[in-house]
């Protein structure tokens, strides 16, 4: 009776510091996603299009290379693909950072090292009917800015006494889009799910360039262009339970297509200093349009304890229209613009498995996978920049049932030293939370 | 297994803020070929500034004990390099606390003027003649300035004196204290009474009366003398043009309020820039050997920089710096920066710059500044800037 208790107390205690830390996640992360991502040490080809595409769809499917269209879970939301948001039985709210530190290496330059830490999403899903029909909101990132580059230099400030002054000119970017997703998804058959989402892309733009010296006679300023745009689309999706697999074993098939959108845009320069910002010339009006994206995947469960899953995902980015120009892309029709590709594969081994009274031990999840993709757009028409890289991670149970604190591993290369590029060696860690309770519970009466 | 558990959630949680608070980077020129400059390198122009005499106010020469200048300015002086001046110094007086009931009652018999003469320009070989008049009208010394106009028409007395520091006593004539009897004893003598005006007719310099330790004595009988303090100052002048030297322009206390300066920062000549420092530069001469013996010459201590808006009214004092006899004026601060990074953009309303001389020097003072082109150290500004690639 007294351990009985001391069980729910403590159960208690802990459901309360997961929440904490999920509240800190949120709490801490959210006004970085609102203000886009303020930090700029990432990759230089961040600095290109629209920005380095990112995807976040779920703690589980990142550590497994990154897809999961065909994924299904009912112990994570999947925004990969809404007809997923049909497997829950309980209420989720999740949340991550992710910390990347980037060794980038160019031809007679050398190394740079660059870490930032950077929301990977945050969402709520909730049941309408248990594993039946769920809904979901989730704010992830849809492409990320965020570099830097210095260059040093002097200046003779003072002819007439001629001391030569050292400065800093910084070339930084900062901001990306951000997709803010709304869906739901339905289970129509036993084998067939579908589901749909609207999805709100938003953000900012920045390109900054600043002149830095270390001297109080001078003031510090920047040159700012910032690039605001917003639009709303859809995307559809399905998922098939392949039937008259052996019992024991699963095969699904999942797909989703998003349709181009069209976004409304504004774009604004500035200078900039501690004090002041001062709109250099009149704000201007314009439309990009975002591509159309299809993906497609499949999972399959050899028995319970292993899921394999394999994407591939499309992007039609050589339909990319803008009315600005962007690094890579120029209005007069010189373009660096290409359709993008990704291809990934994962790994899960959950030995507890159908075996909710298993030690805690065996509760941990571990996962792995790998990808590979072209990016949409290159600094060089010549080159394509791709990329590839290992994903791997652990989910640890905690005591409140439903709720677990998962830590990914992503180690990676992009990009080449030829033709005057940069190849970037990334390792990323994610830690995520995943807080999973029931609510909305009707009572029982009598 | 729930104390590893609450360790492990505790540790995790570190993790976490670990990862948020996390920056440690080495960034370097890595990917230098992969941008695009929005602007050019910094570079650095001269630029030059334009001095002229300013058709504005003039200076504010009135002080009261309270407020303003402190001291009464008159003479004449043919400044070598200046050229010529004039000043009419203005002065009044109220009872002090020991004009009593006493004195009151008993007809004044003798009435003189202390003053402490605590500043003296110009030739100090030669004597000068002052001619005392008295003040017709009421006058206000509060923000007066120096073209002022006081109508003094009575001649009280002419003294002559050796222009040299220290404490002058001018005795009244009997028929001034025998008319101004009645007003030195009356309660009204603040309305009764307006003071004096000090003209020289004859000699090389001015001179200036300090507001403390000067005074107006009345005595009714021997032994029985109150004192009447000075209460307010007012120096007039007429403005004259500067100097003959076209290589000089003269900046000079109590005459026009302020000194025109322009710097040419406008995109249309400079260019949209993003300015860091900005230089103003004014090389002051020290005119050695251009004075006679015994011709002295106080030093001005501090001339200031303010910004003047379209509207001729706003001002924005920028800077004051002190004069030195070996080094120009240099105005340089974040503030003269700022204003000019703004009139750059076209976003201050700025029409001009203005040399003035603090109000606090209350002299006849002057500063010499080199006229011309940079090249030949004239007034220049030196401006810090990258050029904005729009």
């Amino acid at each position: 009776m007294i351990t009985s208790t001391l069980n729910v107390h403590f159960h208690k205690g802990m459901r309360i510091i997961t929440v904490g830390l999920l509240a800190l996640v949120t709490l801490v992360g959210l006004p970085k996603a609102t203000s886009a991502q303020s930090q700029n040490d990432g990759s230089i080809y961040s600095r290109f299009g629209l920005g380095e595409r990112v995807s976040f769809y779920s703690s589980k499917s990142q550590a497994m290379g990154g897809g999961g269209y065909a994924l299904s879970s009912s112990q994570y939301a999947n925004f990969a693909n809404p007809a997923s948001l049909s497997d829950q039985f309980l209420t989720r709210f999740a949340g991550g950072f992710t910390y990347q530190s980037i060794n980038a290496q160019a031809d007679g330059q050398p190394q740079g090292t660059l870490a930032s830490g950077t929301l990977s999403g945050v969402s709520l899903s909730f049941p309408l009917r248990a594993n039946r029909t769920g809904m979901g909101l989730s704010l992830t990132p849809y492409t990320s800015v965020s570099y830097r580059v210095d260059t040093e230099s002097s200046v003779v400030s003072d002819p007439e006494g001629g001391v030569s002054i050292p400065l800093i000119t910084s070339f930084k970017g900062n901001g990306g889009l951000y997709r803010f997703s709304t869906g739901i998804g339905h289970r129509l058959t036993d084998a067939l799910t579908v589901g749909a989402s609207s999805e709100l892309i938003f953000g900012i733009l920045e390109e900054n360039q600043q002149t830095l010296f270390n001297d109080l006679s001078f003031v510090d300023r920047s040159v700012s262009k910032a690039t605001r745009m917003h639009g709303l689309t859809a995307k559809a999706g399905f998922k098939f339970v392949v039937p008259g697999m052996p019992d024991g074993k699963g095969l699904v098939i999942g797909g989703t297509i998003r349709l181009p959108k069209m976004m409304t845009a504004t774009r604004s320069q500035a200078l900039v200093d501690k004090l002041d910002r001062d709109t250099l010339g009149t704000v201007i009006k314009g439309d990009i349009k975002l591509p159309l994206e299809l993906g497609f995947g499949v999972a399959f469960q050899p028995d319970p304890r292993w899921t394999l899953i394999a994407d591939v995902s499309f992007e039609g980015w050589s339909e990319f229209e803008s009315d600005f120009d962007l690094p890579g892309y120029s209005t007069s029709g010189t373009s660096n613009v290409s359709n993008g590709t990704r291809i990934s594969a994962g790994a899960e081994y959950w030995p507890a498995a159908r075996r909710p009274f298993a030690p805690w031990s065996s509760k941990i999840a571990y996962r792995i996978g790998f990808y590979t993709d072209q990016s949409y757009i290159s600094p060089n028409v010549d080159e394509n920049i791709g990329s590839i890289g290992i994903t791997g991670g652990l989910s640890l149970p905690s005591l409140v049932p439903g709720t677990t604190i998962d830590m990914n591993i992503d180690v990676g290369r992009r990009g080449t030293t030829s033709n005057g590029l940069v190849r970037d060696r990334y390792i990323r860690f994610g830690l995520n939370i995943n807080f999973g309770e029931r609510w909305f519970e009707r009572l029982p009466l009598g | 297994m729930p104390g590893k558990s609450l360790l492990r959630s505790s540790f995790l949680g570190l993790i976490a803020i670990v990862f948020l608070l996390a920056g440690c980077d080495d960034p370097s020129t890595v990917g230098m070929g992969l941008v695009e400059s929005q602007a050019g390198d910094p570079e650095v122009s001269t630029l030059s500034a334009t001095l002229s005499n300013s058709d504005g106010l003039a200076d504010m020469t009135g002080g009261t004990q309270q407020s303003g200048a402190f001291r009464a300015l008159f003479g004449q002086v043919d400044d070598p390099v200046a050229g010529p001046f004039s000043m009419t110094g203005v002065m009044d007086f109220v009872p002090g606390s020991d004009v009593d009931t006493a004195f009151k009652v008993t007809s004044v018999e003798f009435a003189e003027l202390l003053l402490n003469l605590d500043y003296v320009y110009g030739d100090t070989t030669l004597d000068l003649t002052l001619n005392v008049y008295e003040v017709d009208q009421a006058w206000d010394a509060g923000n007066a300035r120096a073209d002022t106009f006081i109508v003094a028409r009575s001649l009280v007395t002419t003294v002559t004196f050796t222009p040299e520091p220290g404490m002058i006593r001018i005795e009244l004539p009997t028929e001034w204290v025998n008319d101004h009897d009645a007003d030195l004893r009356s309660d009204s003598f603040a309305d009764e009474f307006h003071g004096f005006s000090f003209q020289v007719s004859d000699g090389n310099a001015i001179g200036g009366i300090h507001l403390s330790s000067s005074e107006l004595r009345a005595s009714s009988v021997p032994g029985d003398t109150v004192g009447f303090p000075l209460s307010k100052v007012l120096s007039t002048s007429s403005l004259q043009d500067g100097p003959q030297n076209s290589d000089l322009f003269v900046l000079r206390d109590g005459a026009a309020e302020a000194a025109s300066l322009n710097i040419p920062i406008d995109p249309d000549l400079f260019g949209q820039a993003a300015i860091h420092r900005s230089i103003l530069r004014l090389d002051v001469d020290d005119l050695t050997g251009l004075y006679p013996v015994g011709f002295n010459r106080p030093g001005l201590a501090e001339v200031g920089l303010r910004a003047v808006a379209e509207d001729n009214e706003t001002r924005l004092d920028v800077l004051e710096v002190a004069v030195t006899e070996d080094g120009p004026l240099s105005f340089e601060s974040d503030a003269l920066a700022n204003i000019l990074q703004s009139a750059n953009l076209g976003n201050s309303g700025l029409d001009r710059f203005e040399l003035y001389i603090p109000n606090e020097s209350s002299t006849v003072d002057f500063v010499a500044i080199r006229s011309g082109t940079p090249q030949n150290m004239g007034p220049r500004a030196i401006i810090t800037f990258t050029p904005l690639n729009r």
